[in-house]
Protein backbone atom coordinates (compact mmCIF):
# COMPACT_ATOMS: atom_id res chain seq x y z
CA UNK A 1 0.00 0.00 0.00
CA UNK A 2 1.68 3.21 -0.79
CA UNK A 3 0.84 5.66 1.08
CA UNK A 4 3.06 8.55 -0.46
CA UNK A 5 0.36 10.50 -1.99
CA UNK A 6 -1.44 11.39 1.14
CA UNK A 7 1.79 12.81 3.19
CA UNK A 8 1.25 16.20 1.90
CA UNK A 9 -2.89 16.32 2.45
CA UNK A 10 -1.34 14.53 6.39
CA UNK A 11 1.37 17.24 6.50
CA UNK A 12 -1.38 20.09 5.91
CA UNK A 13 -4.37 18.60 8.49
CA UNK A 14 -1.34 18.21 11.59
CA UNK A 15 -0.57 21.88 10.42
CA UNK A 16 -3.53 23.01 11.22
CA UNK A 17 -4.42 20.96 13.97
CA UNK A 18 -1.34 21.51 15.77
CA UNK A 19 -2.09 25.66 15.08
CA UNK A 20 -5.16 26.47 16.35
CA UNK A 21 -4.38 24.23 19.56
CA UNK A 22 -1.20 25.84 19.87
CA UNK A 23 -3.43 29.28 19.37
CA UNK A 24 -5.89 28.41 22.02
CA UNK A 25 -2.62 27.17 24.43
CA UNK A 26 -1.29 31.09 24.02
CA UNK A 27 -4.80 32.91 24.19
CA UNK A 28 -5.13 30.61 27.66
CA UNK A 29 -1.94 31.66 29.26
CA UNK A 30 -2.79 35.67 28.26
CA UNK A 31 -6.08 35.32 29.22
CA UNK A 32 -4.75 34.49 32.74
CA UNK A 33 -1.94 36.85 32.82
CA UNK A 34 -4.03 40.06 31.99
CA UNK A 35 -6.32 38.65 34.79
CA UNK A 36 -4.37 38.65 37.55
CA UNK A 37 -2.65 41.67 36.37
CA UNK A 38 -5.85 43.65 36.24
CA UNK A 39 -6.62 41.43 39.55
CA UNK A 40 -3.69 43.41 41.61
CA UNK A 41 -3.80 46.87 39.69
CA UNK A 42 -7.73 47.36 40.60
CA UNK A 43 -6.87 45.72 44.57
CA UNK A 44 -4.06 48.48 44.53
CA UNK A 45 -6.22 51.15 43.36
CA UNK A 46 -9.34 49.93 46.07
CA UNK A 47 -6.24 50.37 49.03
CA UNK A 48 -5.10 53.73 47.99
CA UNK A 49 -6.92 55.73 45.30
CA UNK A 50 -4.90 58.44 45.07
CA UNK A 51 -2.23 56.45 43.33
CA UNK A 52 -4.76 55.15 40.81
CA UNK A 53 -2.18 57.14 37.59
CA UNK A 54 0.65 55.14 38.56
CA UNK A 55 -0.95 52.04 39.25
CA UNK A 56 -2.55 52.20 35.87
CA UNK A 57 0.71 53.17 33.97
CA UNK A 58 2.00 49.74 35.32
CA UNK A 59 -1.19 48.07 34.74
CA UNK A 60 -0.91 48.73 30.77
CA UNK A 61 2.93 48.31 30.72
CA UNK A 62 2.77 45.08 32.32
CA UNK A 63 -0.12 44.29 30.29
CA UNK A 64 1.87 45.08 27.14
CA UNK A 65 4.36 42.68 27.66
CA UNK A 66 2.38 39.61 28.49
CA UNK A 67 0.16 40.92 25.55
CA UNK A 68 3.27 40.86 23.03
CA UNK A 69 4.25 37.36 24.22
CA UNK A 70 1.66 35.83 23.68
CA UNK A 71 1.21 38.16 19.88
CA UNK A 72 4.33 36.09 19.39
CA UNK A 73 2.82 32.99 19.24
CA UNK A 74 0.19 33.61 17.44
CA UNK A 75 1.89 34.87 14.65
CA UNK A 76 4.20 31.63 14.77
CA UNK A 77 0.85 29.73 14.89
CA UNK A 78 0.00 32.17 11.81
CA UNK A 79 3.27 31.23 10.17
CA UNK A 80 2.40 26.60 10.54
CA UNK A 81 -0.75 27.30 8.79
CA UNK A 82 0.46 29.26 5.91
CA UNK A 83 3.53 27.67 5.54
CA UNK B 1 -30.72 68.23 15.57
CA UNK B 2 -27.33 67.44 13.04
CA UNK B 3 -25.37 70.13 14.43
CA UNK B 4 -21.93 70.85 12.24
CA UNK B 5 -19.57 68.66 14.62
CA UNK B 6 -22.00 65.80 14.41
CA UNK B 7 -22.60 65.83 11.14
CA UNK B 8 -18.73 66.22 10.44
CA UNK B 9 -18.23 63.01 12.82
CA UNK B 10 -20.90 60.83 10.94
CA UNK B 11 -19.67 61.62 7.49
CA UNK B 12 -16.12 60.93 8.48
CA UNK B 13 -17.17 57.78 10.05
CA UNK B 14 -19.31 56.75 6.92
CA UNK B 15 -16.22 57.99 4.42
CA UNK B 16 -14.07 55.69 6.55
CA UNK B 17 -15.79 52.86 6.38
CA UNK B 18 -16.06 53.01 2.31
CA UNK B 19 -12.34 52.74 2.05
CA UNK B 20 -11.98 48.95 2.83
CA UNK B 21 -14.95 47.65 0.81
CA UNK B 22 -12.98 50.05 -2.04
CA UNK B 23 -9.93 47.93 -2.28
CA UNK B 24 -12.05 44.34 -1.78
CA UNK B 25 -14.24 45.75 -4.84
CA UNK B 26 -11.27 46.55 -6.97
CA UNK B 27 -9.63 43.14 -5.59
CA UNK B 28 -12.82 41.42 -6.41
CA UNK B 29 -12.70 42.80 -10.37
CA UNK B 30 -9.96 40.55 -11.31
CA UNK B 31 -11.62 37.49 -12.74
CA UNK B 32 -8.79 34.96 -11.79
CA UNK B 33 -9.88 32.39 -9.08
CA UNK B 34 -9.62 34.10 -5.65
CA UNK B 35 -6.64 32.48 -3.58
CA UNK B 36 -6.78 34.00 0.15
CA UNK B 37 -3.74 33.66 1.16
CA UNK B 38 -1.96 34.97 -2.40
CA UNK B 39 -4.11 38.45 -1.83
CA UNK B 40 -3.62 38.46 1.88
CA UNK B 41 0.44 37.91 1.29
CA UNK B 42 0.65 41.02 -1.43
CA UNK B 43 -1.09 43.26 1.23
CA UNK B 44 0.97 42.53 4.05
CA UNK B 45 4.03 41.58 2.78
CA UNK B 46 6.95 44.11 0.88
CA UNK B 47 6.35 44.11 -2.47
CA UNK B 48 10.10 42.32 -3.62
CA UNK B 49 9.62 41.01 -6.08
CA UNK B 50 7.72 43.85 -8.18
CA UNK B 51 9.87 46.51 -6.97
CA UNK B 52 9.18 49.99 -8.66
CA UNK B 53 12.57 50.76 -9.78
CA UNK B 54 16.32 49.05 -9.13
CA UNK B 55 19.46 51.24 -8.58
CA UNK B 56 22.21 47.97 -8.55
CA UNK B 57 25.38 49.31 -6.62
CA UNK B 58 28.24 46.87 -7.36
CA UNK B 59 28.28 43.42 -9.11
CA UNK B 60 30.61 40.59 -7.88
CA UNK B 61 30.62 38.17 -10.60
CA UNK B 62 26.84 36.55 -11.08
CA UNK B 63 26.16 38.21 -7.68
CA UNK B 64 24.66 41.97 -8.02
CA UNK B 65 23.32 44.06 -4.74
CA UNK B 66 20.62 46.62 -6.21
CA UNK B 67 18.49 48.75 -3.79
CA UNK B 68 15.20 47.79 -4.90
CA UNK B 69 12.94 50.66 -4.41
CA UNK B 70 9.72 48.82 -2.73
CA UNK B 71 6.04 49.30 -0.75
CA UNK B 72 7.98 49.60 2.40
CA UNK B 73 11.12 52.05 1.32
CA UNK B 74 8.52 54.88 -0.38
CA UNK B 75 6.32 54.48 3.04
CA UNK B 76 9.47 54.25 4.70
CA UNK B 77 10.58 57.48 3.27
CA UNK B 78 7.23 59.32 3.77
CA UNK B 79 7.67 58.26 7.50
CA UNK B 80 11.09 59.71 8.31
CA UNK B 81 10.18 62.76 6.16
CA UNK B 82 7.37 63.09 8.40
CA UNK B 83 8.95 62.91 11.35
CA UNK B 84 11.45 65.60 10.40
CA UNK B 85 8.61 67.60 9.42
CA UNK B 86 7.16 67.45 12.89
CA UNK B 87 10.38 68.04 14.55
CA UNK B 88 11.20 70.85 12.86
CA UNK B 89 7.46 72.59 12.76
CA UNK B 90 8.15 72.59 16.75
CA UNK B 91 11.59 74.03 16.05
CA UNK B 92 10.02 76.70 14.16
CA UNK B 93 6.87 77.26 16.80
CA UNK B 94 9.39 77.61 19.59
CA UNK B 95 11.46 80.21 18.44
CA UNK B 96 9.25 82.87 19.49
CA UNK B 97 8.20 80.89 22.89
CA UNK B 98 6.17 83.88 23.55
CA UNK B 99 3.44 83.23 20.75
CA UNK B 100 0.28 81.39 21.54
CA UNK B 101 0.38 78.29 20.73
CA UNK B 102 -1.45 75.93 17.88
CA UNK B 103 -2.96 73.17 18.74
CA UNK B 104 -1.08 71.15 16.90
CA UNK B 105 2.02 72.87 18.54
CA UNK B 106 1.13 71.92 21.82
CA UNK B 107 0.55 68.53 21.29
CA UNK B 108 4.35 67.70 20.27
CA UNK B 109 5.24 70.28 23.38
CA UNK B 110 2.81 67.72 25.41
CA UNK B 111 4.42 64.18 24.22
CA UNK B 112 8.24 65.77 24.51
CA UNK B 113 7.02 66.26 27.96
CA UNK B 114 5.83 63.57 29.10
CA UNK B 115 8.00 61.21 27.66
CA UNK B 116 10.69 63.12 29.13
CA UNK B 117 9.44 63.79 32.11
CA UNK B 118 7.36 60.18 32.87
CA UNK B 119 9.10 57.73 30.92
CA UNK B 120 13.13 58.68 29.85
CA UNK B 121 14.20 60.51 32.61
CA UNK B 122 13.35 58.00 35.99
CA UNK B 123 14.82 54.86 34.10
CA UNK B 124 18.01 57.03 32.57
CA UNK B 125 19.07 59.32 35.31
CA UNK B 126 20.64 62.52 35.30
CA UNK B 127 23.61 61.29 33.41
CA UNK B 128 21.66 59.70 30.63
CA UNK B 129 20.49 62.94 28.80
CA UNK B 130 21.95 62.06 25.90
CA UNK B 131 19.86 59.21 25.37
CA UNK B 132 16.92 60.84 25.23
CA UNK B 133 17.03 61.87 21.59
CA UNK B 134 17.75 58.48 20.44
CA UNK B 135 14.49 56.90 22.63
CA UNK B 136 12.54 60.05 21.13
CA UNK B 137 13.35 59.05 17.92
CA UNK B 138 12.56 55.68 18.18
CA UNK B 139 8.84 56.55 19.31
CA UNK B 140 7.96 58.76 16.74
CA UNK B 141 9.02 56.98 14.42
CA UNK B 142 7.35 53.68 14.98
CA UNK B 143 4.37 55.51 15.86
CA UNK B 144 3.98 57.11 12.80
CA UNK B 145 4.75 54.08 10.77
CA UNK B 146 1.83 52.25 12.70
CA UNK B 147 0.02 55.23 11.97
CA UNK B 148 0.54 55.97 9.05
CA UNK B 149 -0.16 51.89 7.97
CA UNK B 150 -3.82 51.99 9.42
CA UNK B 151 -4.74 53.85 6.23
CA UNK B 152 -6.06 51.73 3.69
CA UNK B 153 -4.33 51.83 0.17
CA UNK B 154 -6.77 53.55 -2.14
CA UNK B 155 -5.55 51.99 -5.57
CA UNK B 156 -3.19 49.43 -6.62
CA UNK B 157 -0.47 51.33 -8.28
CA UNK B 158 1.17 49.10 -11.72
CA UNK B 159 4.89 49.48 -10.86
CA UNK B 160 7.26 50.78 -14.34
CA UNK B 161 7.48 47.79 -16.39
CA UNK B 162 5.74 44.83 -13.92
CA UNK B 163 3.39 42.87 -14.66
CA UNK B 164 1.68 42.81 -11.33
CA UNK B 165 -0.07 46.10 -9.82
CA UNK B 166 1.25 46.80 -6.26
CA UNK B 167 -1.26 48.47 -3.29
CA UNK B 168 0.78 50.95 -1.45
CA UNK B 169 -0.49 50.03 1.79
CA UNK B 170 0.67 48.21 4.86
CA UNK B 171 2.26 49.02 7.85
CA UNK B 172 6.28 49.86 7.81
CA UNK B 173 6.55 48.28 10.77
CA UNK B 174 5.07 44.99 9.74
CA UNK B 175 8.03 44.10 8.02
CA UNK B 176 10.32 42.08 10.00
CA UNK B 177 13.10 43.79 8.46
CA UNK B 178 12.24 47.23 9.78
CA UNK B 179 11.76 46.03 13.12
CA UNK B 180 15.07 44.07 12.98
CA UNK B 181 16.66 47.39 12.09
CA UNK B 182 15.31 49.06 15.12
CA UNK B 183 16.31 46.19 17.61
CA UNK B 184 19.72 46.20 16.32
CA UNK B 185 19.81 49.83 16.88
CA UNK B 186 18.94 49.17 20.69
CA UNK B 187 21.16 46.21 21.16
CA UNK B 188 24.16 48.10 19.87
CA UNK B 189 23.58 51.24 21.80
CA UNK B 190 23.07 49.73 25.22
CA UNK B 191 25.68 47.18 24.71
CA UNK B 192 28.29 49.77 23.47
CA UNK B 193 27.36 52.25 25.83
CA UNK B 194 27.37 50.10 29.07
CA UNK B 195 30.92 49.32 28.02
CA UNK B 196 31.45 52.85 27.79
CA UNK B 197 30.77 52.92 31.20
CA UNK B 198 31.84 50.45 32.89
CA UNK B 199 35.04 49.12 30.52
CA UNK B 200 34.77 47.01 27.58
CA UNK B 201 35.07 43.94 30.36
CA UNK B 202 33.82 45.15 32.66
CA UNK B 203 30.48 45.42 31.78
CA UNK B 204 30.21 41.70 30.86
CA UNK B 205 32.01 40.47 34.33
CA UNK B 206 29.16 43.26 35.92
CA UNK B 207 26.54 41.15 34.50
CA UNK B 208 26.99 38.65 37.39
CA UNK B 209 25.49 40.16 40.09
CA UNK B 210 27.89 41.16 42.98
CA UNK B 211 28.31 38.45 45.88
CA UNK B 212 27.77 35.42 42.64
CA UNK B 213 30.52 32.66 43.96
CA UNK B 214 33.07 31.87 41.57
CA UNK B 215 31.53 28.59 40.89
CA UNK B 216 28.67 30.33 39.32
CA UNK B 217 30.48 33.15 37.16
CA UNK B 218 30.19 31.27 34.13
CA UNK B 219 26.58 30.03 34.71
CA UNK B 220 25.43 33.43 35.80
CA UNK B 221 27.30 35.18 32.92
CA UNK B 222 25.82 32.86 29.93
CA UNK B 223 22.30 33.48 31.42
CA UNK B 224 22.56 36.82 31.61
CA UNK B 225 23.84 36.82 27.67
CA UNK B 226 21.56 34.74 26.47
CA UNK B 227 18.81 37.24 28.55
CA UNK B 228 20.18 40.12 26.84
CA UNK B 229 19.45 38.63 23.28
CA UNK B 230 16.27 37.47 23.89
CA UNK B 231 14.91 40.68 25.57
CA UNK B 232 16.44 42.19 22.12
CA UNK B 233 14.52 39.36 20.13
CA UNK B 234 11.17 40.07 21.99
CA UNK B 235 11.05 43.98 21.38
CA UNK B 236 11.43 43.21 17.37
CA UNK B 237 9.12 40.30 17.92
CA UNK B 238 6.53 41.62 19.66
CA UNK B 239 6.41 45.06 17.76
CA UNK B 240 6.25 43.31 14.33
CA UNK B 241 3.82 40.77 15.46
CA UNK B 242 1.40 43.19 16.82
CA UNK B 243 1.49 45.23 13.89
CA UNK B 244 0.82 41.77 11.58
CA UNK B 245 -1.51 40.84 13.94
CA UNK B 246 -3.91 43.89 13.48
CA UNK B 247 -3.11 43.94 9.88
CA UNK B 248 -4.15 39.92 9.29
CA UNK B 249 -7.41 40.41 11.55
CA UNK B 250 -8.52 43.67 9.02
CA UNK B 251 -8.01 41.44 6.11
CA UNK B 252 -9.25 38.06 7.19
CA UNK B 253 -12.63 39.55 8.02
CA UNK B 254 -12.49 41.74 4.56
CA UNK B 255 -11.88 38.93 2.49
CA UNK B 256 -14.14 36.91 3.86
CA UNK B 257 -17.00 38.53 1.47
CA UNK B 258 -14.54 37.46 -1.37
CA UNK B 259 -14.70 33.90 0.17
CA UNK B 260 -18.71 33.77 0.21
CA UNK B 261 -19.11 35.57 -3.04
CA UNK B 262 -21.92 37.53 -1.10
CA UNK B 263 -22.85 41.23 -0.76
CA UNK B 264 -24.58 40.49 2.12
CA UNK B 265 -21.11 39.77 4.55
CA UNK B 266 -20.24 43.38 3.60
CA UNK B 267 -21.93 45.59 6.22
CA UNK B 268 -21.16 43.07 8.89
CA UNK B 269 -17.63 42.63 7.99
CA UNK B 270 -16.87 46.53 7.68
CA UNK B 271 -19.07 47.09 11.32
CA UNK B 272 -16.69 44.20 12.97
CA UNK B 273 -13.51 45.84 10.95
CA UNK B 274 -14.70 49.20 12.50
CA UNK B 275 -14.11 47.65 16.19
CA UNK B 276 -10.69 46.40 15.35
CA UNK B 277 -9.31 49.32 13.42
CA UNK B 278 -10.26 51.27 16.85
CA UNK B 279 -8.15 48.80 18.80
CA UNK B 280 -5.56 48.63 16.33
CA UNK B 281 -5.16 52.60 16.51
CA UNK B 282 -5.05 52.31 20.11
CA UNK B 283 -2.52 48.96 19.91
CA UNK B 284 -0.31 51.03 17.61
CA UNK B 285 0.31 53.76 19.94
CA UNK B 286 0.97 51.85 23.04
CA UNK B 287 3.18 49.45 20.78
CA UNK B 288 5.45 52.57 20.21
CA UNK B 289 5.26 53.79 23.87
CA UNK B 290 6.45 49.90 24.90
CA UNK B 291 9.40 50.17 22.33
CA UNK B 292 10.94 53.71 23.22
CA UNK B 293 10.65 52.59 27.38
CA UNK B 294 11.80 49.52 27.11
CA UNK B 295 14.98 50.67 24.81
CA UNK B 296 15.66 53.91 27.36
CA UNK B 297 14.99 50.86 30.43
CA UNK B 298 17.61 48.53 28.78
CA UNK B 299 20.08 51.38 28.13
CA UNK B 300 19.45 52.70 31.56
CA UNK B 301 19.84 49.39 33.20
CA UNK B 302 23.31 48.70 31.00
CA UNK B 303 24.67 52.43 32.50
CA UNK B 304 24.07 51.80 36.40
CA UNK B 305 26.10 50.26 38.53
CA UNK B 306 23.88 47.47 40.35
Amino acid sequence: MDLSPLVPAVMKFAAFIGATIGAGLAVLGVGLGLGRIGAAAAEGISRQPEASGKIQTNMLLAAVLVEGVGIIALVICILAIVM
Amino acid sequence: MWNSRGARAAVACLALSLFPLAAVHAAAQEQQQFNLSKVLFAEITDSYEHPFARIPLFTIGTFTLAVSITKHFILMTAVGLLVLASMFYLAYKLKDPFRTPTRLQSLFETLLQYMREQVYEPVLGPEGRRFHLLCFTLFLFILYGNLVGMIPPFAPIKPPGESEAVWLGGAVTGNLATTLALGLITFFVFNVSGMRAKGAFGYWRKLAPEGTPGWMLPFTLLLEFVGILSKTLALIMRLFANMIGGHVALLLILLLILKFHSLAVGPIAVIVDLAIMGLELFVAVLQAYIFSFLSALFIGIAQRTH
